[in-house]
């Protein structure tokens, strides 16, 4: 076998062992096409490669929630999926052996075959990166190729694959960006994340957000509007945060007044109102863009977490509109997603929806979850730890 | 490369690994010598097992140590390759031996000393019971129902390197329920899929695009070729609408296993 390119001497090798090709083989009879049973045994043992390479470097994994691995939408989707644990999923393509196919197409023309990967649309949905894999049968080997953070144009050019150690850097960057809440309950906040409470502090409330946000002028009127909103709500809302669980009960943002507030001492105005929500400690909003198409996509999450107890988080969710919006755009869902890629509970919503919110979760110490909002098929994911 | 099947007959494979590779060198060159300690790719290896080392296990630091050291000793090209059945399963079960008792002695008496050996020789001589062993019986298969009750905890058990989930999802036939689903699907007795459609395109529906996946194995891209639609728009249709119904066939009959990923299961989309 001659690996010429510097990107294939980089590749590295994977055993498929005879219980892949059982299970292979058996994912693959539960086709109904002939094409569909190839690319089912050749995306499985895709999978498996590299859960396999993932599991020798000590990176968790699991298949429980991946269209890969579960029997009826295998029957529909060309998927390779692999949730690397707390983060999301990578997606696994197979090539069949470029060598052997070489030989033969090499007979009609002398012109080099294209060395790209396809990656279906369905294969392209919520990942974290991309892996090609080589897979051949008869050397018994999967070689896993090389890494691409995106498939946007629908295919992986082999020549342009980053290595498996920027794979790894990659994984290392998005477990960084990781939200720890733990932190946020020791009052260590990224930039990204503005203090909720400082929107009570009407005087300061312009400096503040200019500092923190490049288009100050109008998310003044955003802040503006959210206040007014957080105020009315306030009033009126004197449930505890634990009864908050569809958005049919009173709104209510969750605030305790005290302990990590810069603004604590700006607060007296509504101090009172605040007070009624004694459950969170923390509360943080963060803008959220999804994308221009609609011109009015930009969105406000709102997390307020209330430590329970050592062990346990309480964690709230709202989805607010943003900028001057009065309604939410219709359709949008908010989801919250286990560290195993479970959807554990969802929020959609309806016309003229002025926000939504999610059931309360308890998250126990060192878990991770992600929440999610997808607008149509974009999509942006907030991983968390406590 | 010889196999050494006298010892490995006394050897409990999930311990006592170490004192193996004082005696037996698999690529044929005297343990100890003063030879590897000069050896510039032997050097470079024990750079690796020390950097990786010095990183927190579990980290992905530690996870790029790894891969480079992986890599350095598959292209040293010393790892023992016969030709036998189930090498790839020795194979694998040796890497993950090597994860495990590189640094910390997790399945072994003592992790990698590269002062007592070259990584290959060390690795070799855990690879050639490992095939021993698989030449011995074919094990595995006889346990799989005990093991498949054991929870997936895995890394507490030292023999237990693949993971439940291949039999879960392997020996449990699905074929009857998948032959229900699609009669269903042929079928769609309720209307329900094919009131699911592309808005202002009735024929273009859930029960359309589920049967021209599976049954005429087309791809989105292909049919929004053919219907002449986005190909964002199918996925979403097949997303959003086919998955929330197929959850619903599958909870309506009773198929607890069946349950489709991404469905918030009481949410209506």
């Amino acid at each position: 076998m001659n690996h010429n390119n510097l990107w294939e001497i980089e590749s590295l090798p994977m055993p498929i062992t005879q219980k892949a090709l059982q299970v292979a083989q058996q994912f693959a009879t539960q086709q109904r096409h002939p094409q569909r049973h190839e690319q089912v045994y050749l995306n499985t043992l895709a999978v498996l490669a590299v859960r396999d390479y993932l599991k020798i470097i000590d990176i968790e994994t699991d298949l429980t929630e991946c269209d890969s691995w579960n029997p009826v939408i295998r029957l529909f989707a060309d998927a390779g999926d692999l949730y690397v644990k707390g983060l999301g999923k990578i997606e696994c393509r197979p090539i069949k052996n470029r060598h052997q196919t070489q030989e033969t197409g090499n007979q009609n023309s002398s012109a080099h075959p294209p060395e790209i990967c396809p990656v279906p649309v369905e294969a392209r949905a919520e990942r974290i990166g991309y892996i090609a894999v080589e897979i051949d049968e008869e050397e018994k080997e999967a070689r896993l190729l090389g890494f691409s953070p995106n498939a946007d144009a629908g295919e992986l050019v082999l020549s342009e694959l980053h290595s498996l150690d920027d794979f790894l850097g990659h994984l290392e960057h998005l477990l960084e960006s990781q939200i720890n809440l733990s932190q946020w309950l020791m009052n260590v906040f990224t930039a990204d994340w503005l203090p909720f409470e400082a929107v009570f502090n009407q005087q300061t409330q312009t400096s503040q957000v200019e500092i923190q946000n490049p288009v100050e002028s109008q998310l003044g009127n955003w802040w503006q509007n959210f206040v007014d909103r957080c105020l009315q709500q306030l009033d009126r809302g004197k449930q505890n945060l634990k009864n908050l669980s569809s958005p049919e009960e009173t709104p209510s943002f969750a605030l305790r007044g005290g302990g990590n507030s810069r603004e604590e001492s700006a607060l007296q105005g509504s101090q009172s109102s605040i007070n009624r929500f004694p459950e969170a400690d923390v509360t943080r909003a963060k803008l959220i863009d999804l994308g221009m198409r609609l011109g009015r996509t930009t969105v406000a999450l709102l997390v307020a977490i209330a430590e329970e107890s050592d062990r346990t988080v309480r964690v709230h969710v709202q989805l607010h509109p943003a900028i001057g919006e009065r309604y939410l755009p219709q359709n949008i869902k908010l989801s919250l997603i286990s560290d195993i890629g479970k959807n554990l509970t969802e929020s959609q919503s309806r016309i003229q929806e002025r926000y939504i919110l999610l059931k309360d979760i308890e998250v126990d110490r060192d878990e991770s979850f992600s929440i999610r909002v997808a607008l149509d098929d974009f999509s942006v994911t907030e991983n968390f730890v406590v | 490369m010889r196999p050494h099947l006298t010892m490995t007959d006394k050897s409990n494979p999930s311990e006592g690994e170490d004192h193996l590779s004082d005696e037996t060198d698999a690529v044929g060159c005297s343990v100890k010598s003063e030879k590897f300690d000069r050896d510039p790719a032997h050097q470079q290896i024990v750079e690796l097992v020390t950097k990786a080392c010095q990183q927190p296990p579990g980290s992905i630091r530690r996870s790029r140590f790894l891969n480079q050291l992986i890599r350095e000793i598959i292209k040293s090209g010393k790892l023992w390759k016969p030709k036998t059945p189930y090498y790839e399963e020795a194979l694998q079960e040796t890497w993950i031996y090597l994860n495990r008792n590189l640094c910390e002695a997790t399945t072994a008496k003592r992790p990698y000393d590269p002062e007592e050996s070259l990584i290959t020789t060390w690795l070799n001589s855990y690879l050639e019971r490992r095939l021993f062993d698989c030449r011995l019986a074919p094990i595995k298969e006889s346990e799989t129902p005990n093991r498949r009750r054991i929870a997936s905890s895995e890394g507490k058990q030292d023999k237990e390197t693949i993971n439940p989930i291949d039999y879960l999802a392997a020996d449990y036939d699905v074929s009857f329920y998948l032959d229900e689903l699609l009669a269903w699907i042929e079928t769609d007795p309720n209307n329900e899929l094919k009131s699911r459609h592309v808005r202002g395109k009735p024929q273009i529906n859930c029960q359309v695009l589920l049967q021209r996946k599976c049954l005429y194995g087309q791809s989105l891209q292909e049919l929004a070729k053919e219907f002449g639609c986005a190909h964002s728009t199918l996925y979403q249709l097949f997303n959003n609408d086919c998955r929330y119904l197929l959850q619903k066939f599958c909870e309506d009959q009773g198929y607890q296993t069946l349950n489709i990923p991404g469905v918030y299961q009481n949410n209506e989309p």
